[in-house]
């Protein structure tokens, strides 16, 4: 089978890369550079550190490796929605989009002109082909399980991914890279986004949208005047630091209201909720079956899932949780699970 | 696996394995600054190199300067005739080795630069050149081939003007020798660049033709080797190399440049119904660089498929890809920047064969029916 394996230089896509070609596989790998900030150096998945890298692998290998320009495509696809979804008073997640738009979008687009069969990736997901159909899976390591982000994979893209590590854990794939003599740094995993530089995605909004962030008002509940803001985009649901002035007791950011520019704060209990409206909705899995039924959902990266039960509503879908989940935060993604399997998933709305 | 066909020259020539031979012998030698017997012997080779090397291009030896290659004597060439002031009329088509140094020229020093006009054959006009010149014109920068396209400039006629004005004219000559017998250094060149990888010698070496070369200034400061203008140890195996290519490109230059001719005669027809011939037929080019426009493919995805197919070539000058920006030198010819994507050049070294190019022909043609 030829396989397009999708190259960062980590340990990991290495890792996948030699099992493949061990495998006997037809093996090419592809790198796509994309935007970062001009002031930070690089973009953190394809620095030049990480091409060469990956060239040494390749080389060792004995695979062909490309590199291709897709800069001006991610900036658009990605990075521009991502700034537009903070003015909004939102909380984008652009790791979803750009395994929806970029990975498995551009780069499955070049490896199918490339004659390719699948593209494989180093995610820690597992995909299980059940009657025609493509099951996402969680990883089988839990800590490293990354199917949320994998959520908006269509089945006409799943049925081309191929994951090769989904089944084993992070220390296994060590043990495998030692295997096959991979001679690759290990570099932390890193939680920034890759595209803004060392002071973080806040620094980053403020360049971006020199002149659109306007202060405004913290508020309580209420409507009361508690003191001043800098600008919504700096501002997270759940936060607590940071905000620039004491209370009596924890106060915390409640949501962020576009309309008004205003940062609503409130007490540890007012934190939590019970009922969850999810748009722009794409389910993997038929949902009929799930309507009015319990599933699990997870409602951001690296939490767990809490139990729901999933309506349908004008908007999309309606979760109402067995428990009331703290920090909801509109924009990021919410996935739904049936066990281990990603049923499908959308976007927060309230 | 066919092993695969390498129409990639223009980037770099495989080394000519008589030339390999050349160099082993040279690969411990001494320091040629050396007094003792070894370093004698070392001064002896680089000497020669440099006679032969002066020979082949028509000069004397002192005015040849060894370089570790095409980029470092463009840039020495540049900066080390132009000062503050300066105004220097310059090809638009020119290799980023000459044409960011000229840019970062203009910040640095307030050098002048005023870039020619070319027609869609990627030609300079001499009238533009002569128009263009003013009182403090120091230098014309005008290449001999250009690496894209193959166009040849009127490099004869340049040097007149240059030295009718008595003005400077550096000409980048490192595709030269691949299309034609006679030295570049026609009158009125006064500095003249060659990279060794693109004639069959190795990479790592270059030479800088200097008219007179008390004239220039080194950019690097060390001893006083290779005319006091060029410091560090002279890279001997790499000289030797460099001559001896040079030397074989001449004695040879007449069956290879009729080869170059009828591949490329071969190439446009089989090509011709695929695609369209950025360089008209008629127009002056060397006949070992020829590209085409495929209107509707994209050049970096065609560069992936053919290299899977065993077919290497290469999308306009070297490391396009990865860029994905249209080639500066098709955008001055006046080609559109969603056309200019489509370019991709072939060329030819002396081992091509004309069931090189009938495989690339059958590749792209089945590259195209199956997209």
């Amino acid at each position: 089978m030829r396989i397009v394996v999708g190259m960062s230089g980590g340990v990991d896509s290495s890792v996948v890369a030699a099992k493949l070609v061990e495998e006997g596989h037809d093996v090419i790998g592809l790198m796509l550079r994309l935007w970062s900030e001009p002031s930070c150096k690089d973009n953190r998945c394809c620095a030049p550190e990480a091409v060469e890298q990956a060239r040494m692998i390749a080389g060792d290998l004995g695979i062909p490796f490309y590199v291709l320009d897709y800069k001006q495509q991610f900036k658009e696809a990605i990075v521009d929605p991502f700034v537009q979804t903070y003015l909004a008073g939102e909380t984008p997640n652009p790791c979803v989009l750009c395994n929806q738009k970029i990975r498995f979008g551009a780069m499955m687009d070049e490896a199918l002109k490339l004659g390719a069969d699948r593209l494989a990736t180093g995610h820690y997901a597992q995909l299980i082909e059940h009657e025609a159909a493509f099951e996402l899976h969680k990883g089988a390591d839990s800590t490293k399980d990354q199917s949320y982000v994998l959520y908006r994979l269509s089945q006409a893209q799943l049925r081309r991914c191929l994951f090769p590590l989904g089944g084993i854990n992070k220390t296994q794939t060590r043990e495998l890279a030692a295997k096959y003599g991979l001679e690759v740094a290990s570099k932390p995993d890193s939680q920034d986004l890759c595209f803004v530089g060392e002071d973080g995605y806040r620094g980053f909004l403020g360049r971006a949208t020199s002149g659109l962030i306007k202060p405004g008002k913290f508020v309580d509940t209420d409507g009361n005047i508690l003191g001043d803001h800098h600008g919504l985009p700096f501002y997270t649901v759940g936060q607590r630091r940071g905000l620039g002035i004491s209370f009596p007791q924890p106060m915390y950011v409640l949501a962020l209201d576009s309309d008004q520019n205003q940062v609503v704060l409130g007490k540890t209990a007012q934190r939590f909720t019970q009922k969850v409206v999810v748009s722009d909705l794409l389910f993997q899995q038929d949902p009929e079956p799930f309507w009015g039924k319990e599933i699990s959902a997870r409602i951001r990266y690296n939490s767990s899932e809490s139990l729901a039960t999933i309506q349908s509503h004008a908007d999309g879908a309606e979760l109402i949780f067995n428990e009331p989940v703290a920090d909801v935060t509109p924009g990021q993604a919410a996935v739904f699970y049936h066990q281990d399997m990603v049923i499908g998933g959308g976007k927060i709305k309230e | 696996m066919k092993p695969s066909v390498y129409l990639d020259h223009a980037a770099s020539s495989p080394t000519d394995p008589r030339v390999v031979e050349q160099m082993l012998g040279w690969m411990g030698s001494a320091n040629p600054g050396s007094v003792h017997r070894s370093g004698q012997k070392a001064a002896a080779a680089l000497a020669k190199s440099r006679r032969r090397t002066a020979i082949c291009l028509g000069v004397a030896p002192e005015q040849i300067v060894f370089t570790s290659g095409g980029t470092e004597s463009n840039n020495l060439a540049l900066y080390g005739a132009l000062s503050t002031g300066d105004h220097v009329v310059a090809c638009p088509t020119e290799h980023p080795s000459v044409v960011n140094p000229l840019r970062a020229l203009v910040s640095s020093k307030q050098i002048e630069v005023d870039w020619l006009s070319v027609d869609s054959q990627g030609q300079v006009k001499l009238s533009d050149i002569q128009k263009k010149i003013k009182q403090n014109t120091r230098m014309i920068v005008v290449q001999g081939v250009n690496s894209e396209t193959g166009a040849v400039q009127p490099v004869e006629q340049i040097g007149r003007i240059a030295d009718e004005a008595g003005i400077f004219f550096f000409c980048d000559a490192a595709q030269w020798f691949a299309g034609n017998s006679k030295s570049p250094v026609f009158l009125g060149v006064t500095h003249l660049s060659l990279s060794g990888h693109k004639f069959g010698g190795p990479k790592g070496v270059g030479c800088l033709f200097l008219r007179d070369p008390n004239q220039a200034r080194p950019q690097q400061f060390g001893g006083d080797q290779e005319q006091a203008v060029r410091p560090g140890t002279p890279n001997i195996p790499g000289v030797v190399g460099l001559a001896t290519a040079l030397e074989l490109w001449q004695a040879e230059s007449k069956e290879r440049i009729q080869k170059f001719s009828s591949l490329n005669q071969l190439l446009a027809e089989q090509l011709g119904p695929l695609g369209q011939a950025v360089l008209k037929g008629s127009s002056p080019a060397s006949p070992q660089i020829v590209s085409f426009l495929f209107p509707g493919y994209n050049a970096q995805q065609m560069l992936m498929q053919l290299d899977l197919l065993g077919l290497e070539v290469s999308s306009g000058s070297a490391c396009s890809l990865g860029k994905g920006e249209p080639s500066a030198v098709l955008l001055a010819m006046g080609v559109p920047p969603d056309i200019a994507t489509t370019v991709l050049r072939f060329s030819f070294g002396p081992n091509t064969e004309s069931q090189d190019i009938r495989r690339l022909a059958e590749g792209l043609r089945n590259l195209m029916e199956s997209s």
